[in-house]
């Protein structure tokens, strides 16, 4: 009966298009009310006590970090910075797009605004230079999925938030997984522009080494930033919250001195990072009051005991949660469905012995997928909206199927090694 | 209901929203202020302020709460939209109104639980715990955002806000890049 209503209400609730905060939120409080003897008023007090936390208040300051950088002008200087880079090699400016939406993750912490920010500069220009568009829009959607992973992530945040596990260990965690997928990603791009060098027209005029190290002159003080903020954290010398606190009152000096900076762009950084704070934050509200509901009854106890009466092992749960997360990704948009499905598997991986900072990273990855998986995937829509519909939605999806597959190898490779996530934080805490 | 009344409404309901945001805004400066204040005076000055975490925790609270109006106004909420995407007509219009009126149930219970809870606390005068900061000035920002979240969505199942567009008068001034395209 627990199921079908939660299934039922939340299902029929969300799929009106209701704001997805409240769905969660009303299912929430239907289970409260009728299998937990009318004890709704949990909800305020969980919710009061969610967000009274000091580690829940990094989020909307690096929210505010990316805001103010984005509306500087790095995109175009980052873009500039990378480009003499990969030059010579196959596939010239579609490895840029890799490396600036690996940059731009450790700046924005959100997939959907570097795959924006970026692509807003790479489309126009490579469409020009007569790339291959197809390839040019799965290199921007696959690409931005890297600022989920590369630190400061807002998974991680929010992750470590409400499971109460180290964000500093969380960011160190995502670095080695970030790179590796970032790698693969260029590595497609290469194997695919050898076998294909219409894809990617080559530029006769080379730039020698000392040019291509030369551009990044232009954004060192971006680049001193990403490594002192993530560098605090990692190194155990400040919490994320200061660190970002700090990042921001940095990234204002730094972006009126060297970038486009205006007072009335930081007042619009501002306003806009609350609301896309409580855009975030409602979603959390919501979600709180569900896991409230469903940890007070312990169904992810009983859930744990069905699982071990079925005889499955860690590795078959952690199969099943990944389809679970790959279906799901079809219908809810990333961080909506980490942060409605944690209280149940969250406590279902950590019961089967896994390590909660490989949770942590392996959940990020799982839901960077549903950024690219269609029909509701933000990273395709955004990037189909970019191209002003030229490339459609369900082109965009297709281009993005190498990424979307490198991403399961990548889940693969972290299962089987799951070194990959563990050495750095192992390292350095 | 006359279009100058309608006006009145949706005026009052925007400028309200407005004004939660830009206190939302507000708060999200001063945790700023307060981490770096706290961190420069525990690097340089050996004296670290004792009232950071507490108040950055209440701050953050605030701010969400605060900015749930204007995210409302501007449908900006993260929704799943692909049935309702699919649908027009009087089947879309329907399935808006259920949309709607989930919302105004959610909010309408929540408020509900909101007021004791707030109640206790003025009651009880009740203090965080170390630096003793009064509690319900704080908490009041919950039901006040709630309500005037509810009010809303009521405006907008009754017609008096459009229901497919954002609010449009306040937009030149509110409405920022969206980033995130949402």
């Amino acid at each position: 009966m627990f199921w079908i209503t939660l299934g039922g209400v939340l299902i029929t609730t969300a799929a009106t298009g209701v704001a997805l905060g409240a769905a969660l939120g009303l299912t929430g409080l239907i289970i409260l009310h009728f299998f937990s003897n009318g004890a709704t008023s949990l909800a305020v007090d969980a919710i009061w006590g969610v967000f009274n936390s000091f580690t829940l208040s990094a989020v909307p300051m690096f929210i505010l970090l990316g805001e103010i950088l984005l509306r500087s002008g790095i995109s175009e200087r980052a873009y500039s910075a990378f480009t003499p880079l990969f030059r010579r090699i196959p596939g010239g400016l579609l490895h840029t797009n890799i490396a600036v939406c690996t940059l731009f993750g450790a700046v924005s912490g959100s997939s959907l605004s570097t795959a924006a920010a970026v692509g807003s500069v790479a489309y126009p220009e490579m469409s020009k230079r007569g790339y291959d568009k197809d390839m040019v829009v799965g290199s921007l959607a696959g690409g931005g999925t890297l600022g989920l992973l590369i630190p400061p992530s807002l998974s991680f945040l929010i992750f470590g938030a409400l499971t109460e596990t180290s964000i500093g260990r969380l960011f160190a965690a995502g670095i080695i997984p970030g790179l590796m997928v970032g790698a693969l990603f260029m590595a497609y791009i290469f194997v695919r522009c050898v076998r294909n060098p219409g894809l990617a027209p080559r530029n006769p005029a080379s730039p020698s080494f000392l040019q291509a190290i030369a551009g990044f002159g232009r954004i060192w003080p971006l680049l001193a930033l990403i490594v002192a903020v993530i560098g605090s954290i990692v190194g155990g010398l400040a919490t994320p919250t200061e660190a970002a606190g700090v990042g921001v009152v940095l990234a204002v000096i730094i972006s009126s001195i060297w970038g486009d900076l205006t007072a009335r762009k930081l007042v619009e950084a501002v306003y806009r990072s609350a609301l896309l704070f409580t855009t975030v934050g409602f979603l959390v509200l919501g979600a709180t009051i569900l896991a409230q509901s469903v940890s007070i009854l312990g169904i992810p106890q009983e859930v744990l005991q069905t699982v071990a009466t079925y005889g499955l092992s860690a590795y078959g749960i952690v199969f099943i949660v990944v389809l679970v997360y790959l279906v799901l990704g079809c219908f809810f948009d990333g961080l909506s469905l980490m942060i409605m499905t944690l209280p149940v598997v969250f406590p279902l991986l950590t019961g089967m012995g896994f390590d909660p900072v490989w949770i942590g990273v392996l959940i990020t990855i799982v839901i960077e997928i549903g950024q690219v998986t269609p029909p509701v995937g933000l990273n395709l829509s955004v990037l189909s909206a970019l191209t002003k519909n030229e490339i459609t939605l369900g082109r965009v999806a297709v281009a993005t199927v190498p990424y979307w597959l490198i991403h399961l190898v990548a889940i693969v490779l972290l299962t089987l090694f799951p070194v990959l996530a563990l050495y750095l934080p192992d390292l350095l805490f | 209901m006359p279009f100058m009344i309608k006006k009145k409404i949706e005026q009052g309901l925007e400028r309200l929203a407005l004004a939660f945001a830009i206190a939302a805004a507000l708060a999200m400066v001063s945790i700023v202020v307060i981490i770096v204040t706290s961190v420069l005076m525990r690097k340089f000055a050996n004296t670290p302020i004792h009232i950071t975490e507490e108040m950055v925790g209440l701050l953050l609270s605030v701010s969400l709460f605060l900015g749930l109006p204007m995210v409302t106004l501007k449908a900006q909420h993260v929704r799943v939209s692909i049935v309702a995407d699919q649908l027009r007509g009087v089947l879309g219009f329907a399935l808006q109104t259920l949309a709607l009126v989930a919302a105004l149930i959610f909010f309408s219970w929540l408020i509900w639980e909101s007021i004791p809870w707030l109640e206790f606390a003025f009651n009880r005068s009740l203090k965080t715990q170390t630096s003793r900061i009064l509690l319900y000035p704080w908490m009041a920002a919950l039901p006040l955002s709630l309500a005037v979240t509810w009010m809303i969505f009521a405006a907008r199942l009754f017609g008096i806000i459009d229901r497919s567009a954002p609010a449009s008068e306040f937009d030149a001034e509110t409405s920022l890049p969206d980033a995130e395209g949402r």
